[in-house]
């Protein structure tokens, strides 16, 4: 194999990450999207506490305001994403989702360092993503919300796979997986 | 002798201080000009939610993200002008973004003498000099922000 050859493989293998970007308070987040278990309307909501789902219970985290932002009111556009990971899962209520975006790693970078609060908790890194940002969430504080009920673990190969389901014609267009 | 001389020139070459003059709100500061990573126009920030105090806000550069400190929220004062600027400033940990009045920075040189201890506790600046109007703080760009410790 060439030289040229092996550079064309690498630039092909560069390693990619993929995020469900959504809006609070008009500013965007990027959700790590093998979390992301589906979306639902505020029609199909239900319970605010914890809802249940295909016989699964989400606790609902309450993303905007422990950022101290303020959601905007319920409208067409507001949903609420299902998020799971090894047993843990929670759903966040989101002003409008703007879609999925699969991006080079390189396009994920570090919160600065002069950010020294409690915030490094909360962000994984910033996303470039078109002209501005959004913001990457830990998934483990994403999940610190949740409730693991026993026996109920799952491993790795056993997650779920990535369902982002919508009853809107809409939503059903803009996103597919 | 020509030792003697050089190490004259030294001295005295050190005894100066080049700072930029800037104003914050219509507040007059410096910083001294090696701390400054450069001066634009300002085209914004991204908020980010944070607990960092002034630290609560991101510009983006090209590939690049630059925290801002937000000066302005620390004097208590608002930045004047449309045409804002954005004053680089050279921290250990990269550089950060403050958002300053449009008033053009001037280059400023004076004398070691002329530099004196600040007294006020509003800011973070350990000297300032005085001029006709007022006493300028001199900003210490790398400790800004810096006090600031997660609990």
């Amino acid at each position: 194999m060439s030289l040229r050859g092996q550079r064309v493989e690498s630039a092909a293998l560069v390693p990619v990450e993929r995020f469900l970007i959504v809006e609070i308070d008009a500013r965007q987040f990027a959700l790590p999207a093998d979390l992301v278990q589906g979306l639902l309307t505020m029609e199909e909501q239900g319970s605010v506490d914890t809802l249940t789902v295909q016989g699964q219970d989400y606790a609902f985290f309450d993303l905007g305001g422990r950022l101290g932002l303020v959601h905007a009111a319920d409208g067409p556009e507001t949903r609420i994403a299902l998020l799971a990971q090894a047993g843990l899962r929670v759903c966040v209520r989101v002003d409008r989702v703007h879609g999925l975006v699969e991006v080079e790693r390189t396009r994920v970078v570090p919160l600065p360092g002069q950010f020294r609060g409690e915030e490094r908790n909360w962000y994984a890194g910033l996303l470039l993503h078109g002209d501005g940002v959004a913001i990457g969430l830990h998934t483990r504080w994403l999940l610190s919300g949740a409730t693991q009920r026993g026996g109920e673990s799952m491993a790795q190969d056993q997650r779920l796979p990535l369902r982002l389901f919508d009853t809107s014609d809409r939503m059903r267009k803009g996103i597919a997986c | 002798m020509l030792r003697g001389a050089v190490g004259r020139q030294r001295a005295t070459t050190s005894q100066r201080y080049h700072l930029v003059v800037f104003s914050v709100g219509g507040r007059r500061l410096a910083v001294k000009t090696e701390e400054i990573g450069g001066i634009s126009s300002w085209d914004g920030s991204i908020p980010i939610p944070s607990c960092t105090p002034f630290v609560s806000a991101v510009i983006r550069r090209g590939q690049s993200v630059f925290p801002v400190f937000d000066l302005a929220g620390k004097l208590k004062v608002r930045v004047k002008g449309e045409q804002r600027l954005c004053l680089m400033a050279k921290q250990p940990g990269g550089a950060m973004a403050i958002c300053i009045d449009e008033d053009m920075p001037v280059l400023h040189s004076l004398e070691a003498a002329k530099v004196q201890a600040y007294r006020h506790n509003d800011i973070d600046a350990a000297e300032c000099f005085a001029d006709e109007f007022e006493d300028v703080p001199i900003l210490s760009a790398a400790r800004l922000g810096a006090d600031y410790e997660q609990r």
